[in-house]
C-alpha cells in the first residue's frame, strides 16, 4: 500500500491518502470497525462513499477506485498512519 | 499520487495555470544565459538587459517606486515588515491579511492593532479614523482578499495613515496582474508574486520601494559591484537583491507583466463566477476579485475531496493561510471552500463548476443517502 501523509490546513487533523492494492468494493466497507455512519452516494457520476468512526477518523473514496482518504482526528493524530493502515488491511481482507 | 484525469481548475488564487506561454518561452531562453551583473563582458550584458527589461515591465504594473526582485510575495513582505526601521511601536494590520503579513508582524514584537472592518472584512475608514491609536507607525494591509476577493480602500487608507504620521505597506499578491496598474497612492512598499494574477512562474516576486524608503536588508552578499565596501549599497534595487538573481523567473515575470496589459476585466470575471456559484444555489462571500468562498454544507475538506474525485473540479478548502480573514468573517472554526478563476477560465469551465456544485448541494441535502 502506498501512503501519503498531508497536514490539515486547520492545524489539527491529519490527512492520510492510501492507494490500496485493488479498487474498493462495497463489501469492503462492512469491514471497517467502529463505523457509526456510512454514506454511499450512487447517484453521483462516481459513487462516492464516506464512513465515520467517531473519535478516530473518517474515510472517503470512490467505489471502484483504489485511492482512499482518511481524516484522522486531532486526539489520535500521532497514530494516524497506524490507524489508517490497520483499517485498510481489514478492508482488503478476503471474505471468509 | 498523481492522477491522469483532466481536472477543471478553480484555484487561481493559489497559483494561475496555465501560465502565459510567452512567460514560459522567456524562462526557457533565460535558462541558457549567464549570471547578470557579474563581470563586464558581453554575455552578462545580454542577461542584464533581460533583468532591466523585466524590471521596467513589472514597474508598469506597479509604478509606485523601484522594483526589487524577490523570491515571491512572502519574501517581499518579510523584507518589508522585518526590515522596517526604526522598528514600529505599533503595526496596524488589515482585517483580511494573509500569514505572509501576520506572521512577520507578530515576529516584530511590535504592538498590533487590527483595523476596524465591516462584517465582510472591508476596512471601515470612519471607525479607523476615530479609533486610531497615536502610536501606530506602520500599516500593513492586503489589497485584495485571497478568501473572498474583497478589495480594500487602500488609497483612502494611505491618505488617512500619512496624515497621522504612519506609512503603509501593501500586500498586492491577489491584485497584481488583475488591477492594472496598481494605483495605490503614496504607499511606502508594495509586495506581490509573479505566479498568481500575473501568471508568471513561482520563485519570483517584487517589492516596489518608494523613493526615500530605506529598509534593513534581510540578506547581505554580493551584488556584482561595489565589492570593496563593507556593506551592501544604500540604494534599491541592489540593497535588497544580494546573491545570484533568478534569471528565468525574472524573465518570465517581465513577459507575464507585459501580457497582463491586455485590458482583462477582472470585475466581469468576478461577476461571472458569482453567477455560476449562485446558479447552484450557494450564497458566496464575494468581492471585486474573481475569488469567492462558500459554506458547502459539509466539512469544506470533504467537499473539496468530493468535487475533486467525483467531478474532477479542483477547489481549495480550509483557512487559505489567512486565519485573520476567517476570524473577521467568523469562519475560523472550519474554514470555507474557496473557488477562484483567472484569465484562462472559460464559460464552459464555469458551467462545469455549476454542475459540480449542484451535485455537491444534492449530497449536502441528503447526507445519509445509501
Amino acid at each position: 500500500m502506498e501512503v501519503l501523509v498531508q497536514k490539515d490546513c486547520l492545524g489539527g487533523e491529519r490527512k492520510i491518502e492510501v492507494r490500496l492494492p485493488r479498487a474498493v468494493e462495497l463489501p469492503d466497507l462492512d469491514r471497517v470497525e467502529g463505523c457509526e455512519q456510512r454514506t454511499v452516494l450512487h447517484s453521483l457520476p462516481r459513487p462516492f462513499f464516506r464512513l465515520d468512526v467517531p473519535g478516530s477518523f473518517s474515510l472517503s473514496g470512490i467505489i471502484g477506485e483504489p485511492r482512499v482518504r482518511f481524516t484522522v482526528r486531532l486526539a489520535v493524530r500521532e497514530r494516524a498512519v497506524e490507524l489508517a493502515l490497520a483499517a485498510c488491511e481489514r478492508m482488503m481482507e478476503p471474505d471468509p | 499520487m498523481s492522477t491522469a484525469r483532466v481536472s477543471t481548475y478553480f484555484d487561481h488564487a493559489a497559483t494561475s495555470v496555465p501560465r502565459w506561454p510567452t512567460a514560459i518561452e522567456a524562462a526557457v531562453e533565460a535558462a541558457s544565459q549567464v549570471t547578470p551583473g557579474r563581470g563586464m563582458h558581453g554575455m552578462q550584458q545580454v542577461a542584464m538587459a533581460v533583468v532591466e527589461r523585466a524590471r521596467a515591465d513589472v514597474h508598469a504594473l506597479c509604478p509606485t517606486g523601484t522594483v526589487c526582485f524577490m523570491s515571491g510575495a512572502t519574501h517581499a513582505l518579510n523584507q518589508a515588515i522585518l526590515g522596517w526601521r526604526p522598528a514600529p511601536r505599533r503595526i496596524a494590520l488589515g482585517p483580511m491579511v494573509h500569514n505572509a503579513v501576520r506572521r512577520p508582524a507578530l515576529a516584530c514584537g511590535s504592538l498590533l492593532w487590527t483595523l476596524p472592518a465591516t462584517a465582510q472584512g472591508r476596512v471601515d475608514l470612519e471607525r479607523t479614523a476615530g479609533e486610531w491609536p497615536e502610536d501606530v507607525d506602520l500599516v500593513v494591509i492586503s489589497h485584495g482578499s485571497n478568501v473572498t476577493g474583497i478589495l480594500q480602500p487602500v488609497a483612502a487608507l494611505v491618505d488617512l495613515a500619512r496624515a497621522r504620521g504612519a506609512e503603509v505597506i501593501v500586500d498586492a499578491a491577489q491584485t497584481a496582474g488583475y488591477v492594472v496598474p496598481l494605483d495605490l497612492g503614496d504607499v511606502a512598499l508594495v509586495a506581490f508574486s509573479a505566479h498568481k494574477g500575473v501568471a508568471g512562474l513561482p520563485g519570483a516576486g517584487a517589492l516596489v520601494v518608494r523613493e526615500g524608503v530605506r529598509l534593513e536588508p534581510l540578506i547581505r552578499g554580493g551584488v556584482g559591484h561595489d565589492s570593496s565596501a563593507a556593506d551592501v549599497p544604500d540604494e534599491p534595487p541592489a540593497r535588497y537583491e544580494s546573491g545570484t538573481p533568478n534569471l528565468p523567473g525574472i524573465a518570465a515575470f517581465g513577459a507575464a507583466a507585459r501580457a497582463c496589459q491586455d485590458g482583462w476585466d477582472f470585475r466581469a470575471a468576478s461577476a461571472a463566477l458569482v453567477s455560476a456559484v449562485e446558479a447552484a444555489g450557494f450564497a458566496p462571500l464575494s468581492g471585486a476579485l474573481p475569488v469567492v468562498s462558500i459554506d458547502p454544507g459539509m466539512a469544506p475538506d470533504v467537499a473539496e475531496d468530493l468535487l475533486d474525485r467525483v467531478f474532477d473540479v479542483v477547489t481549495r478548502s480550509g483557512l487559505h493561510c489567512s486565519p485573520s480573514a476567517h476570524e473577521t468573517l467568523g469562519t475560523e472554526s472550519s474554514g470555507t471552500l474557496r473557488l477562484s478563476i483567472g484569465r484562462s477560465t472559460t464559460p464552459a469551465d464555469l458551467e462545469t463548476l455549476t454542475r459540480a456544485l449542484i451535485g455537491l448541494r444534492e449530497v449536502s441535502s441528503h447526507p445519509g443517502a445509501d
